[in-house]
């Protein structure tokens, strides 16, 4: 499902921010990444329920993070786990390295992190 | 609506009025804020600007059945999630019931919303019903906005919120507030204005109502505090007026009078101080004040009276041994709930803050006596001079009057030897009802105590000089008058020097010139 860091790092902003009232131009800026790219992370993190915005005319949408709309709770987990610098490096990694596996990586490296912490 | 310069009583409808939930500001504002109003609350960084709004909001949605927004430019969410739970606000749990939206977005985001008739925001308000909004740090969206000019700027913003019948609470950042005003004061129904001072190397925060329509409230700089797990609690400015009640409670009842608890003192107090009385026992250092106090509070104890002392100059370990000194057992009535002692640091007194802690503790304790020791104290770190002190102590006689306590106020007067003032540079003695002057007195090699008292209001006694002492392990007491060794009294006639302060009275009897 997650397969860039700029897919993690909006899952992230998100994760902070739950409720935000924003431009994709706004949160392009925030994060540091082109507003393709933001769409796009936009677009996986709508299609997986993670995040609603609003349909709207408007250049803002609201944007509504739902954590409870995924399955076991791992999204959880997963933001615990990249909410330090060597969490999100790892993470980071694992995107890289696991493009390509029938898998989403972080649904792995969340599901590994869940079978350590038990 | 002019502000209160009396203290009135609130006259708006109370279901028109928005409690704010906060501790101590909605009796300042006369039970609250009319409803639809926007308020601006103005102040430096630091003064709490955020931590006000957001517990005018939690308080709405968790204690008043009103719900609310909390609008974000810079802090985090999660931080300020963080920062409430501190408080002990459950934000998330109130995001969980639908009764409070926390949303982060940016300064021309918000401006422009406002402006549409179909706003997403406004859309999120009227879909959870919410009757409050905080909106933090809004001189940005009115600064951001290129056209129109700023003041119409903010009119747009202020009539975009009063669209959805919002009680809309403003932050605005203020770096150095003086008499100039800000143009969103003149646009906004209430400023409230945060202020942070230096005061001989203390920081003291004050809160004060610049202007609120539609409503009476109270003016002034009044004092407050932010408060770890409680939020903010504000302090009415001790000179500010209290209701009518308190000047009505003045009024003595003649027909009791409490006892002093010094043997052979009741006497020469016509039978004790009257309930609602002040009295000032003044006296150098060591004279014995503190023990009379001791004293006071036991009869008190004795006769299932509540009594409580208040002291700044010795703390409560110190007080019970020195009790214990003269054969009175304090801890044993604070066990039986009698008594209480409340220790308060003389040092930095924050004097609204103060006062509050003192009516609280009255209202809640009812005690029918109270000590405090030492008026002295109070004057050495409010100074004399200006009506700081004045007004306080005017405040506290009123808060006894009130509640029918006979109050007693130690003083240290720095004479050693006589007095030439009854009260030194505290130039109150006209707000006190009785006054008992406690002096040393030479005679022989010999420092002996006398006790005199040079004013009982509406209850005449004598002037005379008694003397007392103090015994160890027994306390204080009068000593009877040996008449039988007394001269005679004498007129006037039979003295020389009466205005000298040092009367002679004269072996033979002057000369009748008529």
């Amino acid at each position: 499902m997650l397969r860039r860091t700029c897919d993690l790092d909006l899952l992230l902003f998100f994760a902070r921010h739950p409720r935000s009232l924003l431009t994709s131009e706004n949160i392009a800026a925030y994060l540091g990444y082109d507003l393709k790219d933001v769409a796009d992370s936009l677009d996986v993190l709508s299609s997986a329920g993670i995040v609603t915005r609003s349909q709207t005319t408007h250049v803002a949408r609201m944007y509504v993070f739902t954590p409870g709309g995924t399955d076991g709770g791992w999204l959880l987990s997963l933001i615990e786990l990249a909410s330090t610098r060597e969490g999100r490096v790892a993470l980071a990694e694992a995107l890289a390295g696991a493009r390509g596996t029938s898998r989403g990586p972080l649904a792995l490296v969340a599901s590994d992190r869940m079978a350590e912490t038990g | 609506m002019k502000p209160s310069d009396t203290g009135a009583e609130a006259t708006t409808p109370e279901r028109d009025l928005v409690k704010t939930g906060i501790s101590g500001l909605d009796p300042i504002l006369s039970a609250g804020i009319p409803r639809r109003n926007v308020i601006l609350i103005e102040g430096a960084i630091g003064t709490g600007k955020t931590t006000l709004g957001v517990e005018f909001v939690y308080r709405g949605a968790s204690v008043f059945d009103e719900p609310g927004i909390i609008v974000l430019f810079e802090v985090s969410p999660d931080k300020l999630i963080r920062d409430a739970a501190g408080f002990g606000w459950d934000l998330p749990a109130l995001e969980r019931a639908g009764r409070l939206r926390i949303i982060f977005t940016t300064r021309p985001v918000f401006r422009q919303e406002l402006q549409q008739a179909d706003s997403l925001l406004l859309e999120e308000a009227a879909k959870m019903g919410a009757r409050r909004i905080f909106v933090d740090g809004v001189g940005g969206v009115v600064e951001a906005a290129a056209v129109p000019e700023p003041r119409e700027a903010f009119q747009i913003l202020v009539e975009g919120l009063q669209r959805e019948n919002l009680t809309a609470m403003l932050a605005l950042e203020a770096a150095a507030l003086n008499d100039a005003s800000l143009p969103e004061e003149s646009i906004t129904d209430t400023v409230i204005r945060l202020r942070m001072e230096d005061q001989q190397r203390a920081t003291v925060r004050s809160i004060e109502i610049v202007k609120s329509r539609g409503h009476d409230f109270q003016m002034g700089r009044h004092s407050y505090r932010i408060v770890d797990g409680r939020g903010i609690e504000v302090y009415r400015r001790v000179q500010a007026p209290r209701k009518g009640t308190r000047d009505r409670a003045a009024a003595f009842d003649t027909s009791k009078r409490v006892s002093t608890g010094v043997p052979g003192l009741d006497e020469v107090v016509n039978g004790g101080y009257y309930l609602g009385s002040t009295t000032v026992v003044a006296g150098i250092s060591g004279v014995g004040k503190s023990v009379m106090a001791c004293h006071y509070i036991a009869e008190g104890a004795r006769r299932g009276e509540r009594s409580l002392m208040l002291s700044l100059d010795e703390q409560v370990p110190q007080v019970l041994r020195n009790a214990t000194s003269i054969g009175i057992d304090l801890q044993a009535e604070i066990d039986r709930g009698l008594i209480r002692l409340h220790y308060h640091p003389p040092q930095e007194i924050e004097v609204d803050h103060h006062f509050h802690d003192i009516e609280q503790i009255v209202q809640e304790f009812k005690p029918v006596r109270v000590v405090i020791d030492s008026l002295s104290t109070y004057g050495s770190n409010l100074g004399t001079t200006g009506r700081v002190f004045r007004d306080f102590f005017h405040a506290l006689i009123a808060l006894m009057k009130e509640e029918q306590i006979a109050a007693v106020y130690n003083h240290e007067n720095p004479e050693m030897l006589g007095m030439s003032s009854m009260m030194g540079d505290f130039a109150m003695s006209s707000l006190v009802d009785n006054i008992i002057l406690l002096n040393w007195i030479e005679l022989g090699d010999s420092f002996r105590l006398g006790l005199t008292v040079a004013k009982m209001r509406a209850n005449p006694t004598s002037h005379v000089t008694h003397e007392c002492e103090v015994v160890d392990g027994q306390g204080m007491r009068v000593l009877p008058r040996n008449l039988s060794l007394a001269l005679p009294p004498a007129p006037f006639a039979a003295y020389r020097g009466l205005v000298s302060r040092a009367p002679q009275r004269q072996t033979m009897p002057p000369k009748d010139d008529a």
